[in-house]
């Protein structure tokens, strides 16, 4: 009798006593040759920081964000500069006046070029 | 060229160009091996093997020489092949989601039967098997498989690369025995 999940003695059995002949596989030709220009590369992107940061800026996904960054920004500040209504308008007197009476200040009657 | 270990080590942490190349021709193929037998992928296998030497030349000033050098490369081109795999699953899981990727197709495409090139069965289709079935094995296990039948490691060397006792070896080489039999029944029938 044999249970389903064990395993079936005969082609298993056989293919277990041939596993220890699984030869190494090797290293395809010039190898080094190819790890040198790797070697290379890794260097010369270690000594530019700046070269990396630019690298991951041109990336699709960090550019589009950039630019949608860049307009949502340019949105907000046009926004913040929709004309607002002044001190004057909001009075309608003289703007030197209303700035005056705002903090306080008092306007003198006397003419100073008057001897 | 012949050098000691120490000699080696010795002349790679003064940079010296001729013990690197020396060290490269020596353990590629070490390093290859065992590198494919846990990513499954001739190409990439490279790739990650190419790394491994970059961190051998980068940090191999840091070297204490507590352990032998080639249990060193064997620690490293572990770590490098299991941080591949993560990085290789993390992709296919979320590779759908970021639609606007210029590699999502690298990540799905290789989902290919791999063929050991080491492999002599006549039975190829049973090599297939036994390397999808490795590939579903736990981490430790997988190690210790690959080192001791496709390395061809003592128990005490596998040990010492994995930071275990012999017994911890010994368990997982048999739990991994084991699941690959059940597996491997399974695609018989």
């Amino acid at each position: 009798m044999t249970n389903k999940t064990q395993p079936s003695i005969g082609e298993t059995e056989i293919f277990w006593e041939t596993m220890p002949h699984i030869q190494r596989a090797t290293m395809p030709p010039y190898f080094y040759t190819r790890l040198q220009a790797k070697l290379a590369k890794s260097t010369q992107n270690q000594n530019s920081v700046t070269n990396q940061l630019w690298q991951q800026m041109i990336q699709p996904k960090i550019a589009a964000f950039v630019f949608a960054f860049f307009i949502t920004m340019q949105l907000l500040i046009f926004a913040n500069l929709q004309p607002t209504k002044t001190l004057s308008a909001k009075t309608n007197r003289p703007t030197l006046e209303a700035f005056a009476e705002e903090y306080n200040f008092t306007f003198s009657s006397y003419n100073y070029t008057k001897k | 060229m012949s050098l000691t270990e120490d000699q080696l080590i010795s002349a790679l942490q003064k940079g010296d160009e001729h013990a690197f190349k020396w060290l490269v021709d020596t353990y590629q193929h070490m390093v290859y091996n065992t590198i494919l037998g846990i990513v499954q992928h001739p190409q990439e296998a490279e790739d990650v093997a190419q790394e491994v030497f970059v961190q051998v030349y980068q940090s191999v000033a840091g070297f204490l020489g507590k352990s032998k050098l080639s249990t060193w490369l064997y620690r490293i081109a572990i770590t490098k092949a299991l941080d591949w795999e993560r990085h290789k699953k993390r992709k296919k899981r979320f590779g759908n989601l970021l639609f606007w990727s210029n590699n999502t197709t690298d990540a799905i495409e290789n989902c290919a039967d791999f063929e050991h090139p080491g492999w002599q069965l006549n039975n190829k289709e049973m090599g297939i098997a036994l390397f999808k079935a490795i590939q579903q094995l736990p981490v430790n296990q997988k190690i210790a498989f690959v080192l001791h039948y496709t390395e061809e490691l003592s128990y005490k060397d596998i040990a010492e690369i994995m930071t275990v006792n012999i017994a911890a070896v010994e368990g997982y080489l048999h739990r991994a025995k084991q699941q690959l039999k059940t597996a491997l029944s399974t695609y018989q029938q």
